[in-house]
């Protein structure tokens, strides 16, 4: 009895310990309504402590700036599936396949129930261009609650947000016409039921009032290291050339809609052709070039001698510029090459690994066409010849006698041709013929590597490479003086000297003599577009040259590649040309493809979004 | 003042003078055997005792107040009991039969199967410990209707727990309740527990409020009862072994079909004849090897120990249990030779203590205390057992061998780069070390002196836990061989590749969590001949509190709940529950849900006579309760860091501040509406009995993708809103017979559960075509393509609408085009199965044999109406990216080749990605339906021999009747294999 009495006593203890060790345990004990009103802690913070100071406001300013624009094409924000548009067109070629090119246009499967499932292939709905649109609206209804920040600052950081606006629904409107206006971040039960589209007209001219506001906004040039890329003064009255020349090109600007079914609205065209949208389009070139002329500052790269090394790299730091120095002088708008992983995270190695563009240069997924190189000239400016005889070549293309490049310098750094130099020696892009390894620069998922680009590949090595992206423009002054000339050229009937002296200084800057004086309007208009492919091949101008001048025939044209063989004898190929693989549109084009479909899911949510013609 | 209390005192002693007289019983069980120990309580909160059966079923209840018509009792048994006795007169007999088995519902209430308004099927411990595993889930399967339970992939993880099935798009899981606090059941061992209740209908989940709609599953853990103390001591030897492995093709078949895959994706072969005859003959193991990789790296008889020792005894003042359990498990891992300072073998080792208390502080107050240590140890080689156990099917036996020489450096090759037998050995060792320390603590006080028949309850409880990780990683010297046939002599060359490192070693706490929990409660109970009130006021709360951002959980409770017993035929049970948690915004968090449950006890009516061991209980119940298992902040948008944007000719970023998904408009908790019918009858004094419930079900306010119905120009992910809507139906049957006949007793009881939900609401938005809607469809159905053969040749490629995923050959698949736009694409998409993994039909079969000594148990447990997608790599998508072939595909399946394009059932082989053919269609979905034998057990008796003591011989998951003959249809994945294993065992008594 005595025993079960020890235990009972032990038990107690036992107990007595656990209770103190549970109360212990409890670390604060708080009962009733007040422990539920206690809210789990959260992470971030509500909209209105964003703008209790300027840090944190501006952070949500560089949301907006933080999605990526074409042509980068980086990670979740591709652009055009894996590769650039221009893969697309007569210029070139993807090899592999993947999203993009291989997968959607050439066997001719995309379709609107399929669109929105291509990343952001196209630029509506699931991309990133609503949620750009949303951060900068947020920012401009919320910065005038900043305290202590100069009201100079804010003016110029709500032209910048202007700006991404007007930006956003410029790509818009060039890849599927008009789409809904959005005025204010709206809350999602405050969401209107009904968004219809802007026809062409609206939008063009709500894009053209924001440059301008923007323009007011902003100053010319930035001053400050840390702020280099973001939007300016020169940004905006660039923009507007943009946005007038293609608003002014036939695509838009015609008696005749690009589809029978546009005739039934305006949301793709304008519903007739006017002059006055070039000269409406003459105009901005001509402030840009007139506040140019008083500001200074953008000026092209200009070479630092006369030999075909020098105009290489001119061109090349003019599209291109590694980060280091003081920066590209010609870049008017333009983002680094920021990795994101699928997640989101943004990865901060630098390697040109990460960069889906140059991965696809690497591996030769993507290479250009035959057609696209026999556009290079030779450099003092006459067109290579059209029935050039591969089979039995008269004299070498590449080279001229003495071993020195003949072609438009810009070639070569545009693609890596055969016995050009890589990585301080010897390109080799030939075939050595069993059909499985080639030649070192040739790589062989693709199968044929023979035009593989060398633009924003450049140089290779990680030495010069690591931590050093390429700035990558959207819009860089060569373009806008192209764009100029094209205007004067529609505008005036002709060319006249301004229109000249624009088109000149892209060409003298690579080394290329003047143009022919005396070129009639067709004739000129065509030079321009063929400078506009050479300088700006992968960085997206050609596929909206093509697009906006209805330049069909060029998108059913059958294509060809090469494939280059070693003989005994040195510095004598065997050139074999033939077609890739088949495209839809080579036998079973329509215009409709002159526009992207709407993604069939944001139609069906019934808000009034009305489809592209023959979609 | 002090008058008052005079007074006070004064009117209880009157109370106890005008108390009855002592009333004598006699308890005994069904089978005529007295019963010692049961204890006899003045009022159904069960703290008053006023006596207590002695050694020969006797009992003496003194101080009963005058009109007392009932007294309750409770008895820890074989199994715990509660009822009640109704005293016309100085004496009573009671008889305690099966129907008094105690039901927990939570928050300290109690009922009895007989007096239970409800469907909650029970299971008790001597019923668990039929099992040999640690883990008690897995001691579950087929035992509790309506239960779904299913068997994990991974190696020592918990199998799934679901109540009727699935039917909600969110979060599914039940509440487990133990010993009236929310735990989870992994941090337990079977020896501690003694019940495992399964509370699906809506009564209960109504007491459950915000956590009541999944269904709840309360265990209760042993505790003492009145008398000397006992010992059990069992021990458990398992010894494992993989139930159904593919084989993997041998070298010469692996060559062949690679080439043959090769060929037909257009690309040069990768083996020449001279080359596979070379793996043929064997001549040549190291430049031409056939590993059997499983062989090398699965130990054919893993082991594992399982040794308990719990006490359990009591006085009248205090009782208690007491239990230790101790579990060593080995992997299925074969090592070279053990390394004892870095041990990396894959081992699982569990101890578990467990201590419960009762205390009679004072004659009106109880005081309980439990007290948990768990600490769980697993360990496994430094690579992961995910990464060898899918090494092991995807590498090839013809790949390279284990070794590249004679002077064992590990081999390897460019396109595997990893080698098996070193990544078990030689890649360092990941631990996980797993500690608990959990409390609980109820206090109960008779408030009689107050008013007769209120009691006060307080209980709380805190556990702890936390997760420490440690790791060693080392590099190994591996060797990559590449070999060549040239003129008919092996040319072999090998590269080195790393070194030999000493161990890196790391460690990190990846868990912690607190959870708090008060609960205090106010009963009041009555009881005259007529009626039985029992009428509680309930306050709760609970504070879960983990490792990381945004994962306290908060709940609060108030409820009412009454249960009422007329004239011993009618129950009527109501609860009304004011719940609320913190994952809604503050001043709309909290929602009324009333439930009531009802029964008759037909065969109490004086009609259906008084036939003994014959009973029906006709019941039904109805209610509202809810889940708020989703995120917290879903109602409002937070800023957070977003991605950088650079505006500065450095690479330094500028970072972003990004909105959180938008607020989720007029966000809920899911709301269940649950309607429950049954009854249950037994017959042949009680040899046979029968239960069954139909059930139904409306869920409501379920999260589902607002994506497809609000514009994309919002500009922000829209998130999910409110609107899903799921109506489940099923039914429950029991169906059970025992008897006995001289010496040789048997029982069987199958049980069989039906449930299917059916999609009412999905936010799915418009869609162009009727068939691509999952509306009205079961939730568990799966959706693809549907294959109409494989295409013949390029014609017929030609000749057919595109298929959009990747570019086809002949012998790829050939998909109906089901809206004749001639574009195979997302929508073409139909409903392949109208099953999904998660079974309809789930059941059990209990055998239960004894004859003298000797006694055999087998229970088997199978489902019915369930699919599966059979995309397991290596087996059905074999070959592509570098992976292998099973014998399994290569001689019972046939593959399309242009010999077999009419008999084919798989298509072509492939290296390539093939987005065509290993995508969801039709041709992959396969009946996953199986029964299994889960145990079965021959024991015998030892107790005749001295001391008391049982010996016995176990088999689980022994075979399995299925479609599937390959793999374990519950397990359908290249990772580590389900196991068989036979246990021998000796529990001792003393």
């Amino acid at each position: 009895m005595k025993r079960i009495k020890n235990i009972e006593k032990l038990l107690l203890h036992f107990c007595i310990s656990a209770i103190l060790l549970g109360l212990a345990s409890c670390e604060e004990i708080t009962i009733g309504d007040k422990f539920l009103s206690q809210t789990p802690e959260t992470v971030g913070f509500p909209l209105d402590s964003m703008f209790s100071n300027q840090v944190n406001a501006e952070t949500v300013l560089a949301r907006a700036y933080s999605y990526n624009l074409p042509p980068l094409c980086v990670s979740h924000q591709l652009t055009f599936g894996k590769t650039s548009i221009e893969m697309i067109t007569d210029l070139g070629i993807q090899w592999f396949a993947e999203t993009g090119a291989q997968n959607f246009i050439y066997p001719g499967t995309l379709n609107a129930s399929n669109a929105g499932n291509v990343m952001s292939f196209f630029r509506y709905g699931n991309d990133f261009s609503f949620e750009c649109i949303r951060y900068a609206y947020l920012f401009l209804e919320n910065l005038d609650k900043v305290p202590n920040m100069s009201a100079e600052l804010k003016t110029i950081r709500k032209g910048e947000a202007n700006l991404l606006i007007a930006l956003r629904y410029f790509i818009m409107l060039r890849d599927v016409g008009g789409v809904p206006w959005v005025p204010k971040a709206y809350s999602v039960d405050k969401l209107p039921k009904t968004f219809p589209r802007m026809t062409v007209e609206e939008q063009v001219n709500k894009i053209d009032s924001l440059c301008d506001l923007a323009a007011s906004q902003l100053l010319w040039s930035n001053s400050s290291p840390n702020d280099y890329m973001r939007f300016n003064k020169a940004s905006a009255m660039g923009l507007k050339v943009k946005l007038l020349l293609d608003a002014a090109r036939p695509l838009f600007n015609s008696n005749e809609p690009y589809h029978p079914d546009g005739a039934k609205n305006r949301y793709t065209w304008y519903g007739n052709y006017s002059v006055d949208r070039w000269k409406r389009a003459e105009a901005a070139g001509k402030s840009f070039m007139d506040a140019l002329n008083a500001n200074g500052y953008y000026n092209l790269i200009q070479p630092k001698g006369n030999t075909h090394d020098n105009y290489r790299e001119a061109f090349a730091d003019g599209y291109g510029t590694r980060m280091m120095g003081p920066g590209n002088t010609e870049a008017l708008i333009s983002w680094l090459p920021v990795f994101q992983d699928t997640n989101g995270s943004v990865v901060t190695s630098y390697s040109p690994n990460v960069i889906l563009l140059w991965n696809s240069a690497y591996w030769a997924k993507t290479t250009s066409t035959l057609e696209f190189v026999n556009m290079f000239p030779f450099k003092d400016g006459t067109d290579f010849p059209e029935n050039f005889d591969w089979s039995k070549p008269p004299f070498n293309p590449w080279f001229d006698a003495q071993g020195n490049p003949s072609r438009d310098p810009r070639l070569y750094e545009t693609i890596i041709i055969n016995g050009d130099r890589y990585a301080s020696r010897k390109a080799e892009t030939w075939d050595i013929g069993n059909g499985y390894a080639r030649g070192r620069e040739a790589v062989a998922v693709t199968g044929v590597g023979t035009f593989k680009h060398r633009k924003f590949l450049r140089e290779s090595s990680n030495a010069t490479t690591w931590n050093k992206p390429i700035q990558i423009s959207f819009l860089r002054l060569p373009e806008v003086f192209l764009s100029y000339a094209e205007a004067l050229n529609e505008a005036n009937g002709g060319p006249n000297a301004t229109a000249y002296d624009m088109v000149n200084r892209v060409r003298n800057r690579v080394g290329l003599p003047n143009l022919t004086l005396g070129l009639t309007q067709v004739k000129f208009r065509e030079a321009v577009i063929r400078e506009r492919a050479l300088e700006f091949y992968m960085e997206q101008q050609p596929w909206y040259d093509i697009k906006f001048w209805k330049q069909d025939d060029r998108l059913r044209k059958r294509l060809h590649s090469m494939q280059i063989l070693k003989t005994n004898k040195t510095n004598v190929w065997i050139y074999n040309i033939f077609e890739p693989r088949e495209r839809y549109w080579w036998t079973a084009w329509d215009s409709k493809w002159l526009m992207w479909p709407f993604p069939q899911g944001e139609i069906d949510k019934d808000y009034g979004l009305v489809q592209n013609p023959g979609w | 003042m002090k008058k008052i209390y005079i007074f006070i005192v004064l009117l209880i002693m009157a109370y106890t003078i005008h108390a009855q007289p002592v009333i004598t019983g006699k308890v005994s069980n069904e089978n005529g055997n007295v019963l010692a120990g049961v204890e006899f309580y003045l009022t159904e909160a069960c703290i008053d005792r006023s006596g207590v059966s002695d050694s020969t079923g006797n009992v003496i209840v003194t101080s009963i107040p005058k009109n007392t018509a009932y007294l309750f009792y409770r008895y820890s048994g074989d199994q715990e009991y509660f009822g009640s006795v109704n005293i016309n007169g100085n004496t009573f007999d009671l008889v305690i039969s099966k129907n008094n088995r105690v039901i927990y519902l939570g928050n300290g209430l109690q009922t009895s199967d007989i007096l239970s308004t409800q469907s909650a099927p029970t299971i008790n411990r001597d019923e668990l410990l039929k099992s040999s595993e640690v883990n008690v889930a897995k001691s579950l399967y087929g035992q509790l209707p309506g239960l779904f339970v299913m068997q994990p992939n991974g190696i020592f993880d918990s199998p799934g727990l679901q109540i009727r099935g699935r039917s909600t798009f969110g979060n599914n899981n039940p509440l487990v309740m133990v010993d009236g606090f929310e735990r989870d059941l992994d941090y337990f061992s079977i020896d501690e527990i003694e019940s495992v209740t399964v509370l699906k209908d809506a009564f209960a989940a109504t007491l459950y409020g915000v956590r009541g709609a999944n269904g709840v599953i309360v265990v209760t853990t042993r505790r003492g009862n009145i008398g000397r103390p006992k010992i059990t001591v069992s021990y458990n030897n398992n010894q494992y072994s993989p139930f159904r492995q593919v084989e993997m093709a041998k070298a010469p078949a692996y060559a062949s079909a690679l080439n043959e895959a090769l060929v037909n994706d257009g690309l040069p072969e990768r083996y020449s004849s001279a080359e596979i005859a070379a793996f043929e003959s064997g001549d040549y193991p190291y430049a031409y090897p056939d590993v059997n990789w499983k062989g090398k790296v699965f130990n054919s008889r893993p082991t594992s120990h399982l040794l308990s020792l719990n006490v359990q005894g009591g006085t009248e003042r205090v009782k208690y249990f007491t239990s230790v359990s101790y579990n060593n498990s080995g992997g299925y891992y074969k090592g070279l030779e053990t390394d004892a300072q870095n041990d990396h073998m894959l081992n699982n080792l569990q101890l578990n203590i467990k201590g419960n208390v009762d205390v009679q502080v004072t004659n009106t107050t109880l005081f309980s205390v439990g007290l948990l240590t768990h600490l769980n140890q697993q360990r496994e080689p430094g690579v992961g057992a995910d990464l060898i156990n899918r090494s092991v099917y995807d590498i090839p036996s013809a790949a390279f061998p284990v070794y590249s020489g004679e002077d064992k450096v590990f081999a390897s090759n460019s396109f595997f780069a990893r080698n098996p037998v070193a990544m078990v050995n030689y890649a360092g060792f990941n631990k996980s070390i797993d500690q608990a320390l959990f409390f609980d603590s109820r206090l109960r006080q008779d408030l009689s002196a107050i008013l007769p028949g209120l009691t006060a309850e307080a209980a709380i409880s805190s556990d702890f836990q936390s997760l420490l990780k440690e790791g060693g990683r080392r590099n190994y010297k591996y060797d990559i061989l590449s070999a060549q046939i040239v003129d008919g002599n092996v040319k072999t060359s090998k590269t080195s590749f790393s070194e030999d490192t000493p161990m890196d070693y790391s460690d990190s706490i990846s868990g912690q969590f607190i959870n708090t929990n008060i609960e205090g409660k106010l009963s009041y109970s009555r009881s005259t001949s007529y009626y039985r009130l029992n009428t509680s006021l309930i306050y709760e709360q609970n504070r879960y509190f983990s490792q990381g951002r945004n994962n306290t959980e908060k709940r609060q409770a108030y409820k009412a709940f009454s249960s009422m017993v007329l004239g011993n035929k009618y129950l009527i049970d109501a609860v009304i529950n004011y719940a609320g948690s913190a994952k809604l915004p503050e001043g709309d968090r909290f929602r009324l849900y009333p439930a009531i449950s009802a029964a008759w006890i037909v065969s109490n009516e004086p009609f259906f006579g008084n036939a003994e061991g014959t009973s029906l209980k006709v019941r039904g119940s109805y209610g509202i309760s809810g889940s708020d298992l989703f995120s917290h902040d879903l109602y409002r948008a937070n800023f957070r860091g977003g991605g950088s944007a650079y505006f500065s000719n450095t690479i330094s970023s500028y970072g972003s501040s990004q909105a959180g998904l938008l607020p989720t408009l007029n966000l809920n908790y899911e709301t269940a509406h649950k309607a429950d019918f049954g009854f249950d009858l037994s017959l042949f004094n009680n040899k046979l009995n029968f239960i069954t419930d139909l059930f139904y079900e409306n869920r409501s306010n379920i999260l589902v993708p607002g994506s497809k119905t609000i514009s994309g120009v919002l500009g922000l992910a829209v998130s999910n809103q409110v609107d899903g809507i799921i109506k489940t139906k099923g039914f429950e049957a029991v169906l059970s017979w025992q008897n006995k006949i001289r010496d040789f007793e048997y029982a069987i009881s199958g049980n069989f559960a039906f449930a299917r939900a059916k999609v009412v609401e999905n936010g799915e938005g418009f869609l162009p075509y009727d068939y691509l809607s999952k509306k009205g469809n079961s939730l568990n159905a799966m959706y693809g393509l549907e294959s109409i053969g494989f295409f013949s040749s390029d014609a017929d490629i030609k000749n057919s609408p595109i298929q959009v995923f990747s570019e086809v050959r002949p012998g790829d698949i050939k998909y109906k085009d089901q809206n004749g736009d001639h574009i195979i694409d997302e929508l073409d998409v139909i409903k392949t199965s109208n099953y999904g993994s998660i079974p309809e039909i789930y059941y059990g079969l209990n055998i239960h044999l004894k004859y003298k000594r000797l006694g055999f148990y087998a229970l088997l447990q199978g489902v019915a109406n369930r699919s599966i997608y059979t995309n397991t790599s290596d087996i059905f998508f074999p070959l592509q990216n570098n992976t292998n072939i099973s014998t399994y595909y290569l001689e019972q399946k046939t593959r399309w080749t242009p010999t077999t394009a009419t008999q084919a059932d798989v298509p072509r082989l492939t290296t390539l990605d093939n987005a065509n053919n290993f995508r969801v269609s039709d041709l992959w979905v396969r009946n996953a339906s199986y029964l299994k034998l889960r145990n079965i057990e021959v024991s015998y008796d030892l107790t005749p021999m001295g001391f008391k003591a049982r010996f016995f011989v176990r088999g689980a998951n022994l075979f399995s009747l299925d479609k599937l003959k390959e793999f374990d249809p519950e397990n359908y994945s290249i990772g580590y294999p389900s196991l068989s294993s036979y246990t021998l065992g000796i529990q001792i008594n003393l």
